[in-house]
């Protein structure tokens, strides 16, 4: 590559950066003071980028028509995020932090409908921007004079933002808030306003990073995703809440995506930025220019009830046995699945709650075990049971590897640590065509001919869930579970009294991978056929709403959130269009009304 | 016996010296008290000790061992037992299940009896007051059999008469069994009441140490506590 | 619409004197590729309407079951399954991504009952993992590849570059095209390749890349939002200058149509000018999508419309619903479509409809096809005793 040719890929790169940076500074700032991470926040740009584009059509394509549009785009979604923060988010600030999670997930669901229904389906291409429609030769290249006014722009957002939180009032208490929030309530900070401004500003940063995109890609029903994901990446590489920091992130992460489009290695832009994230983690766990995190709010997070096994799960036990007798064809297809998710969204709660690791990448062991089990018989030919031993091995060989790097991380870090874990591992699979059939995925899992039948095949998996399901019930409540909470609870006391903090959280996630692995197992022989989609991100997202709408609390939360998800998507995606739309809703509605999850609803467990 | 000492422990954060070449030594059966103002650096002065913070320079040895690049863990092992300035029990369990986490079957309701827990061991500890949980606190820093009792702030957020009790408490371990206790403290009656020797902290640097008489009569230590005008200490 | 249906339905339940319908579960990925399959259900909805207009399917009214299949494989089997055991649906069609096209045919294989897979491109789902069970619709990747292939050879162009999203169409284009047209064009060099991730390619960077390594022609897989970024960024930085450029499936409304007045000019694509596709098939489609739309039909709807009477036609052959039946009528099945006859051949049950290739132009600020000559998807298959090693033996 001559230098020229370099130089000039490098200028492309901070075009990117700087779309970049604008998307992730608004998340950052909402992270910062609100401790919320916010899924809708893709959302947000990819609603300002369909505004503007519909504005920039009504006003006209003169210049005022598109910058009036372009900001009046970024201002509606300001409004709307504004109305979020007020309907939904600020009636949970006291709640758990994973259930405003929950809830911006749902929020995300109701927007991508709402778009769908506002836009419809063909992608949307919004004008170039007046003025700005050519290019300038430099370096020898053609540069977009776009190109040169977004990378201006990067600098100038940051700058404007950096004043605004040095130079005023807002900005002070933004910082304060930032830096700690106990301190900032107890200095008298009206929290409510603050939060709400906050979420206007970070939303509206937003939808103006979706605006300016205008020119430069259509509006799509696939970008809030895509954008969020990459938002996380850079704000968690840049520290979190750190608005330097996530300019830089995006800064190198541009830079070396342009860079291995230019050295021809395209392919690594699949995995470059969760590469990135899992290399900067490794070396600096909280991010380039992250503080360590403030010890997160001491939640009281409840104790599972001592007692034994109440007999009612033994009678569901022995009624779930008798099931195929009276169901037959779909609803045991479906049992099937509700039973291979509970055991997913159990070794997820055992996680995220006992163990209290939390993880946005769980379907990485869950994929892990698909992935083995369907090697193992596709293309090695071993039998259905040793596949299926297979997979829970796999997947904590898996864990284990993960926790190499994950001990020394906490709460966000380490979930976004998982998240970077499984992309990785998914961009594996999606590549390694001759071991894991690419995109395609591996087809051809189907069970061994005696448990081949659907009540057979169920009864297998009842089994198996059954007894994995009760065994980590066990181990949760013996000598390693209780010490493994006890990190979680405090882990400087856990040490002081001499625990292996380290040790316990790696055995906490082999448990938990092995366990999600197995399930993963299950599920490549219920389906006969797998793909990269059993590892990506939208089935970890499932486990953690699984578990969510189950209650955190009780080891029951994952049957019922896992049976109650299973059904609303069915019944739903079945009967009505906008589906999605009304799982939202439905999530929506159990956040607010069942916070404790359907487990600490139907009062399970003490308490 | 000399069962802890310390040589040139310091610790900076930024240009900060928190921590500022600090020599101690805890004798087996004795209870010293570190007292300062507030900011002294006494916290990160445990936390050195402690294993929970790396100290930039200095040495600390338990027994003769030198434990400097020890974890915790280690340090509890060989016998180092803790308390910190904000109590860190396990909340989500009940107080029985915190001791069990912390000790292997050693007698539970004797150590419930000693710290004045006696029959709250079904109790959940988030339900707890704090001055409970203090005490909770100790009697899981004391569950793993410690020689050495570090303890920051014990006190804190009790009433004076309960105060009086858990210092006696101690101070009975350390006679009878020989426990060596290093433990800071704002309360000047407990510390003057307590300790068999004092050190004085101010802006991370040992300022005086010795025996309460001759630290009462320390015009430096004085000078200090006046001059910070911070009559609680 | 609805009432017009309901109007329909009522007529039809009356002629058929109340008989069972016949089900036929439909499933696809409705919400992910919904800018193909919305114009692909009501391509359905209208060949539905005919065929009970003309009495159903052996006396009996015809039912589509349709259900959104959540785009993903675990989900789509799950909905088959749904189709087959609560609604009982005689035989399966559907789907439009290749891995859950494959999962479904290997559901359908497992479950001996027939599936039409109308719309996914693998090459795979009639060759590596063909079965007894699954027929495919559209022409696929290799095929309109294939098409293309003459056009560039034409040319004589050495140095080409490639750029396709990376997963398995694009994989498969490309290595394709690389196959065929070095095998008719000694010497062709394919000096540069981008493989952005589907949905987020870096268009700036991408067209740099290309434009670097010089190339003498172009060709690209690229759909969607991908490519309204690639030529948008291509045109900025001058990379279609002077260089012809390929676009597989460039010509489909779906994705031509949201390019608008960018349209890039002169590109050789496979697609479909439903605007001036004069023939009686097509024109009398035409004419009743529009009156029962009025919208303009897109590729979808042509794929759903042709699925919905390949059933039909299977059974009207087979004069029997038994699965075995139908997959024997299936093989060599003939029947009508918009684009003219189409046959699913037997050897691989691929069918042989065709694509249009064309030149892309702008007419009054929207893209069209101009110059498009009808490539029909028989030409476009390799040699029996090739296909016949790659499909497994049954
Ligand atoms: N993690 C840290 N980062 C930066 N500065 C710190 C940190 N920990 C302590 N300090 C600073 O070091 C100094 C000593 O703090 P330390 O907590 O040891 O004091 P202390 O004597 O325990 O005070 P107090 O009586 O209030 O508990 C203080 O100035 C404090 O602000
Ligand atoms: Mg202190």
């Amino acid at each position: 590559m001559t230098a020229a040719a370099l130089a000039s890929y490098l200028l492309t790169g901070l075009a990117g950066a700087s779309s970049l940076f604008l998307v992730a500074a608004g998340l950052s700032l909402i992270f910062g003071v609100t401790r919320i991470v916010n899924f809708a926040h893709g959302s947000f740009f990819m609603l300002g980028l369909y505004l503007a584009a519909t504005l920039v059509e009504a006003f006209g394509r003169t210049p005022l028509g598109f910058w009036g549009g372009v900001l009046l785009a970024s201002a509606a979604v300001g409004v709307f995020g504004t109305i979020v923060e007020i309907l939904i988010l600020r009636r949970l600030y006291g709640a758990p932090e994973l259930l405003q999670l929950l809830a911006t997930f749902a929020v995300v669901l109701i927007v991508k409908d709402a778009a769908l229904w506002l836009w419809g389906p063909e992608d949307v291409l919004g004008p170039r921007a007046p003025g700005l429609r050519g290019a300038v030769v430099i370096f020898g290249r053609a540069v977009p004079e776009y190109d040169l006014l977004l990378i201006a722009l990067g600098p100038a957002v940051l700058g404007a933002l950096w004043l605004l939180l040095a130079r005023t009032r807002f900005g002070r208490l933004v910082r304060a808030a930032t830096e700690d929030r106990e301190m900032a309530s107890a200095l008298g900070v009206d929290q409510a306003r603050l939060f709400t401004l906050v979420f206007a500003l970070g939303s509206a940063l937003a939808g103006l990073g979706g605006a300016l995109q205008l020119p430069r890609e259509p509006a799509s029903l696939g970008l809030d995703l895509a954008i969020v994901a990459d938002a996380f990446v850079v704000v968690v590489v840049g520290g979190l809440g750190s608005l330097p920091g996530a300019f830089l992130a995006a800064l190198l992460i541009a830079e070396l995506k342009a860079l291995c489009i230019g050295l021809g290695v395209s392919k690594l832009t699949l995995v470059i930025e969760f590469l990135v994230m899992a290399i900067v983690l490794a070396i600096r766990p909280h991010g380039l220019l992250g503080r360590p995190e403030a010890a997160p709010r001491a939640s009281a997070v409840d104790a599972d009830g001592a007692g034994s096994t109440p007999p009612l799960a033994w009678i569901l036990l022995g009624a779930a046995c008798l099931l195929p007798l009276v169901l037959g064809g779909y609803p045991l297809v479906l049992a099937i699945d509700v039973l291979i998710l509970a055991l997913f969204a159990a070794s997820l709660r055992w996680l995220v709650g006992p163990a209290g690791l939390v993880s946005f990448g769980h379907a990485a062991f869950f994929g892990l075990g698909a992935y083995a089990a369907g090697i193992a018989t596709v293309k090695l030919g071993w039998p259905m049971a040793a596949s299926l031993a297979l997979a829970p091995v796999a997947a904590g060989i898996g864990a284990i590897a993960f926790s190499l790097v994950a001990v020394r991380l906490s709460g966000v870090y380490l979930a976004m640590l998982s998240l970077a874990f499984a992309q990785i591992v998914w961009s594996l699979a999606f590549q390694w065509d001759a071991l894991t059939g690419g995109s395609n995925g591996l087809v051809g899992v189907w069970p061994s001919a005696d448990v081949s039948g659907k009540p057979a095949y169920y009864l297998l998996t009842l089994a198996v869930v059954a007894l994995a399901w009760l065994a980590l019930r066990r181990f949760e409540r013996g000598r390693l579970g209780h010490a493994i909470r006890a990190v979680r609870d405090s882990p400087l006391r856990a040490e002081a009294v001499g625990l292996d903090v380290s040790g316990l959280r790696r055995a906490a996630l082999l448990v938990s991978g092995a366990l999600a692995g197995l399930a993963g197992g299950l599920f490549a022989f219920s389906k006969g056929s797998l793909s990269p989609e059993t590892l990506s991100i939208p089935r970890s997202v499932d486990g953690l709403v699984m578990v969510l709408l189950g209650g955190l609390a009780s080891p029951f939360g994952p049957i019922l959130g896992a049976g109650l998800f299973t059904w609303l998507q069915d019944e739903a995606a079945r009967r009505v269009d906008f589906w999605r739309a009304l799982v939202g809703l439905v999530i929506l509605a159990l956040v607010f009304f069942v916070p404790r999850g359907l487990a600490g609803f139907f009062g399970t467990h003490r308490r | 016996m000399t069962l802890l000492s310390a040589a040139g422990l310091t610790k900076a954060y930024g240009g900060v010296r928190a921590v500022d070449g600090v020599d101690l030594a805890v004798d087996a059966g004795q209870m010293v008290a570190m007292i300062g103002p507030n900011g002294a650096g006494k916290s990160t002065c445990f936390g050195m000790i402690g294993g929970q913070i790396r100290p930039d320079a200095g040495r600390v040895q338990l027994d003769g061992v030198d434990i400097t690049a020890y974890l915790p863990k280690a340090r509890a092992r060989l016998g180092l037992g803790r308390t910190f300035q904000v109590a860190q029990v396990f909340t989500s369990m009940s107080v029985g299940e915190n001791l069990a986490v912390a000790t292997r079957g050693a007698a539970l309701p004797l150590l419930l009896d000693r710290v004045g827990l006696a029959g709250a061991a079904d109790r959940p500890a988030a339900a707890l007051a704090y001055a409970d949980i203090k005490r909770l606190e100790l009697a899981l820093a004391l569950a793993t059999g410690p020689r050495l009792l570090l303890m920051d702030e014990p006190t804190a957020g009790m009433a004076p008469a309960e105060r009086r009790s858990l210092m006696t408490l101690i101070a009975g371990l350390a006679r009878d069994d020989g426990l060596a206790v290093l433990f800071t403290e704002h309360d000047i009656d407990v510390v003057f009441g307590h300790a068999n020797r004092i050190l004085v902290l101010d802006r991370g640097k040992l300022i005086a140490a010795g025996a309460p008489a001759a630290i009462r009569a320390d015009a430096r230590v004085r000078a200090v506590y006046l001059g910070h005008g911070d009559g609680s200490c | 619409m609805k009432a017009i249906l309901g109007v329909l339905a009522a007529t039809l339940v009356a002629g058929a004197a109340a008989a069972q319908p016949v089900k036929l579960g439909e499933l696809n990925s409705y919400k992910v590729f919904a800018a193909f399959l919305e114009p692909y259900k009501k391509g359905m909805e209208l060949a539905t309407g005919e065929i009970n207009a003309a009495g159903g399917i052996l006396g009996r009214p015809l039912e589509v079951v349709i259900r959104d299949d959540g785009g993903t494989p675990g989900d789509a089997v799950r909905v088959a399954e749904e189709l087959l055991t609560r609604e009982g649906v005689t035989a399966l069609a559907g789907t439009f991504a290749s891995n859950v096209g494959l999962a479904v045919a290997d559901l359908a294989k497992q479950r001996k009952v027939l599936f039409i897979a109308a719309e996914p491109l693998t090459d795979k789902i009639v060759w590596d993992n063909g079965n007894r069970y699954t027929f495919r619709l559209r022409p696929s990747t290799y095929m309109q590849t294939a098409m293309l292939v003459p056009e560039a050879a034409k040319l004589a162009k050495q140095r080409w570059a490639i750029v396709y999203p990376n997963y398995e169409y694009g994989q498969s284009a490309t290595a394709a095209f690389k196959k065929l047209l070095g095998e008719r064009q000694a010497g062709v060099q394919f000096i540069a390749e981008q493989a952005p991730a589907l949905g987020r390619i870096d268009a700036g960077a991408v067209v740099q890349a290309l434009e670097e390594a010089k190339p003498d022609a172009i060709f690209s897989s690229l759909f969607g939002p991908d490519l309204a970024k690639f030529v948008r960024e291509g045109n900025l930085r001058g990379l279609f200058k002077g260089r012809p450029v390929f676009n597989l499936l460039g010509g489909e409304p779906e994705y031509l149509d949201p390019l608008k007045d960018e349209t890039p000019e002169g590109w050789v694509v496979t697609g479909y000018p439903w605007q001036s596709i004069q023939t009686p098939d097509h024109a009398r489609f035409l004419a009743a999508y529009q009156a029962k739309f009025n919208d303009y039909p897109r590729l979808g709807s042509v794929v759903g419309y042709a699925a919905i009477h390949s059933f039909a036609a299977a059974a009207k052959k087979a004069g029997s619903l038994d699965t075995e039946k139908l997959v024997e009528a299936m093989k060599g099945l003939t029947l009508p479509s918009p684009f003219g006859p189409v046959t699913y051949r037997a050897i691989d049950h691929q069918s042989t409809m065709g694509a249009y290739v064309g030149r892309l132009a702008l007419k009054d600020g929207k893209g069209v096809m101009v110059d498009w000559s009808f490539a029909d998807g028989a030409g476009f298959l390799p040699a029996d005793d090739v296909v016949l090693k790659l499909r497994p033996k049954e």
